[in-house]
């Protein structure tokens, strides 16, 4: 096992982590990266395209877009595989090769992410497939919508105010969500990213998986007492990146659990040292470690024959070299979802990295709820933030490079 | 001039041993005795007598005044209980002739009564002891060994010529000339060095004095004192006239100057590929080293590089299981146990071999009888 020296530790968590002008540029390009691919995707959406094929391509708009900054930069790329998940399905889905075009009207929310150097930007929407012209959603669908979309934004201001205290930004998601009569589905986050260290793996958010973790996430279990929650309130201070990962469901209550089909989506856990034995499956982690290092991977990514991914897959699965991310789904009368993602960097004049109306703007959407919460509205009336704009795709950078592998 | 009998103490060199056994019961050189105990340089006989009779006269006034604790003869070494015995003593015939003999003897020291003033006494003391001084040190030029530039300053070995002398010396006790390629005066700074060692017998690095020449080299070895030392600035102003250009503000830009001390430093090394003394080792003239063949199952190996990337190494640093893994995983368990196993079973094979020899006795022996 290695080691790894306090020294070498000290550098990796927290030097590389101070937002200097150069980290904040390697944000920022990684920021654009994101928009300007989520543009081109929810593009694709309202057109009503293949869900697989937009997957694709937003996945291919990452990796060309990041090949080209940054050329001495060895570690850069996609720092989540796209995703699109539909209605129930919360997050994490991605069909097989192109997939099928998802029925108009329902919710489908993208998420990716873009990493330059392990600074990494992470985004996800919910938006309408082939959103009418004539009017805007009603029903369940606007509430979830307009729940997680209120709840995100006054969590995104707050931080950049600099009142990233725990406990208000629990309130604040708690009474959006509630106001429009849905639940916040557990495993919402609102935490602290580092270089590299942006929750890959559920194991980090989880209480004492990751070094120094910072932040908060609705646990799976119960809520705790009441009294306990003095002890763990964290405030976000100026010179971190901040994650906000919002999940809301239309239902009180509700179940989640896994989707019961073959993952797409792998991570690799160096926590798990194990000698392979197959062949293969040495080749498939030999490649896997150098291609997407500690980020999550779709195996579409993988530059190997199908039936050898399959093959090694089974065995560093079973080993845990490799930890399967399977596609979750909300389970409940009323059973649909959206989810809201952002990252903002909190330096001087806070950055909105990805998201925010300009690129993002909320799905049209009639609730037959409102707000009610003053408060909420103030605060989230004028952005005390900068965001980026999406630039246009580059035609190029469209073109998908594993398509031909991926759909025979 | 150095005779066999001597007294180190006294800096002084006799012509028999007699005259050295008188000298070493005299008064000068228990004063010089404590004086060397003390660290001080010792005193000349004259100095010694002027210092003596100063004394005295203070003595004498002291006793005038009626101080009873001076009824002491210091000639005759008499101690005498009232003032009249005293003064009779001194009158004496005894006395008289004690008195006039010890000067002539020259080599006990004579307290001749005070009768020169006293400011005459002292101005004289200090001319003897500036006198004194330089003595020392014609003194110790004299008695010191030379060492040439081409004798080892730590042992007794001579070597052919300079360099090689270098060689030896940087080989044997690990002397190493700092700073070569600004050396202007290899030869000088040697002879300084020698000058330093074998006359004034001390130490490079401490201020520790020998003896002699045999002590001094003694304690450099042993206390591995035998570099020059080059850190601090005296250091460094020290031995600095055998330096070129060594002005402070000329650190940086006297590059193309050093390019001449370095010429000549190297010569040897540029001029054509040398082969190192093992053999095995050649050094090119373009700077780059050839190895032997024999060596190669060294040089080729592929050691597995273990390096990770960088987010491979955060991650594995914020892993807080990590932390938590127990010193003893299955995997040392194992290994410990094997070769724990191991260890036993070459023990019992050893026992039964031991025990099976024993046997292998070409008589019977009782071991009760033995």
């Amino acid at each position: 096992m290695s080691l790894i020296q306090n020294a070498e530790q000290s550098v990796l968590l927290d030097e590389k982590n101070i937002l200097r002008e150069d980290v904040v540029q390697k944000y920022h390009v990684a920021g654009q990266i994101c928009q300007t691919a989520l543009k081109h995707a929810l593009r694709q959406i309202q057109l009503g395209a293949p869900i697989g094929k937009i997957c694709l391509e937003v996945d291919s708009i990452v990796r060309n877009l990041t090949a080209k900054v940054y050329e001495d930069v060895k570690e850069k790329g996609i720092a989540e595989p796209t995703t699109i998940s539909i209605d129930n399905v919360y997050m994490g889905s991605r069909p097989e090769g192109s997939g099928s075009p998802a029925s108009p009207g329902s919710l489908a929310k993208i998420s990716f992410g873009a990493h330059i150097d392990g600074y990494t930007a992470k985004v996800a929407h919910t938006a309408v497939v082939q959103a009418s012209r004539e009017g805007p959603v009603e029903g369940d669908a606007a509430n979830v919508v307009c729940a997680s979309h209120f709840a995100t934004e006054a969590a995104v201001q707050l931080l950049a105010q600099g009142h990233g205290r725990s406990s208000v930004l629990r309130d604040v998601v708690e009474r959006a969500a509630a106001a429009y009569g849905c639940s916040v589905i557990p495993g919402t986050r609102i935490r602290r990213i580092r270089r590299f260290l942006v929750g890959q793996s559920e194991l980090s958010d989880e209480s004492g998986g990751e070094l120094q973790y910072k932040g908060m996430v609705w646990p799976l279990a119960e809520p705790r007492s009441e009294g306990d929650d003095d002890d763990d309130d964290v405030v976000a201070e100026a010179g971190e990146v901040w994650l906000v990962d919002v999940r809301v469901a239309a239902s009180k209550s509700g179940k989640q659990r896994a989707v019961d089909e073959k993952a797409r989506v792998y991570c690799r856990d160096f926590g798990v040292h194990h000698d392979l034995k197959v062949k293969t499956s040495r080749t498939l982690l030999g490649k896997i470690d150098k291609a997407f290092s500690v980020y999550p991977f779709s195996l579409d990514a993988i530059d190997m024959a199908e039936k050898d991914i399959v093959l090694g897959l089974s065995e560093l699965t079973k080993s845990g070299l490799v930890v399967a991310e399977h596609a979750k789904e909300w389970v409940a009368p009323k059973a649909v979802t959206a989810r809201e993602m952002t990252t903002i960097a909190l330096t001087g004049k806070p950055l909105r990295l990805t998201g925010g109306s300009s690129v993002a703007a909320p799905a049209w959407v009639h609730s037959v709820y409102d707000l009610n919460s003053t408060e909420i509205m103030s605060l989230i009336d004028v952005p005390s933030y900068e965001t980026i704009d999406a630039a246009d795709v580059p035609e190029e950078a469209l073109e998908v490079g594993g398509e031909e592998m991926t759909i025979d | 001039m150095a005779t066999a009998f001597t007294c180190t103490s006294c800096t002084e060199s006799f012509e028999s041993p007699e005259l050295q056994r008188v000298h070493m019961r005299s008064e000068w050189h228990r004063y010089n005795l404590k004086r060397k105990v003390a660290g001080l340089l010792p005193v000349t006989l004259e100095a010694f007598e002027s210092k003596v009779s100063s004394l005295q006269s203070t003595d004498k006034k002291a006793a005038v005044a009626g101080n009873t604790d001076s009824l002491y003869c210091k000639v005759c070494n008499k101690k005498f209980t009232s003032e009249p015995q005293y003064e009779n003593h001194v009158r004496s015939n005894k006395h008289l002739k004690t008195m006039k003999s010890k000067p002539i003897l020259s080599s006990e020291p004579a307290p001749q009564t005070a009768s020169e003033p006293k400011t005459v006494q002292q101005e004289a003391e200090q001319e003897t002891k500036m006198e004194t001084e330089d003595d020392i040190i014609d003194q110790k030029i004299k008695q010191g060994t030379k060492i040439l530039p081409n004798q080892c300053l730590f042992c007794s070995t001579s070597s052919e010529d300079i360099l090689s002398n270098i060689d030896h010396m940087r080989k044997s006790h690990g002397l190493y000339i700092p700073d070569p390629d600004h050396l202007d005066n290899l030869e000088g700074l040697l002879i300084y060095l020698g000058e330093k060692i074998g006359i004034g017998n001390v130490c490079l690095v401490c201020s520790f004095q020998g003896r002699n020449l045999e002590s001094i080299r003694a304690h450099m070895v042993d206390k591995h004192h035998c570099r020059i030392p080059f850190e601090t600035e005296d250091d460094i102003a020290e031995i600095a006239e055998y330096y070129a250009d060594y002005d402070d503000d000329e650190w940086e830009d006297d590059d193309n100057d050093n390019d001449d001390a370095e010429m000549t430093m190297t010569t040897i090394d540029s001029s054509a590929p040398i082969l190192d003394e093992s053999g095995l080792e050649l050094y090119l003239p373009s700077g780059s080293t050839i190895y032997h063949r024999s060596l190669a199952k060294y040089f080729r190996q592929h050691i597995k590089s273990n390096q990770m990337s960088d987010g491979q190494s955060t991650i594995v640093a914020a892993d807080t299981r990590r932390l938590l893994a127990r010193p003893r995983d299955k995997i040392y368990e194992k290994a410990r146990n094997i070769s724990q196993e191991q260890r036993l079973k070459y023990m019992r094979h050893e026992n039964r071999v031991h025990a099976k020899r024993s046997n292998y006795q070409a008589h019977f022996r009782d071991q009760l009888l033995q």
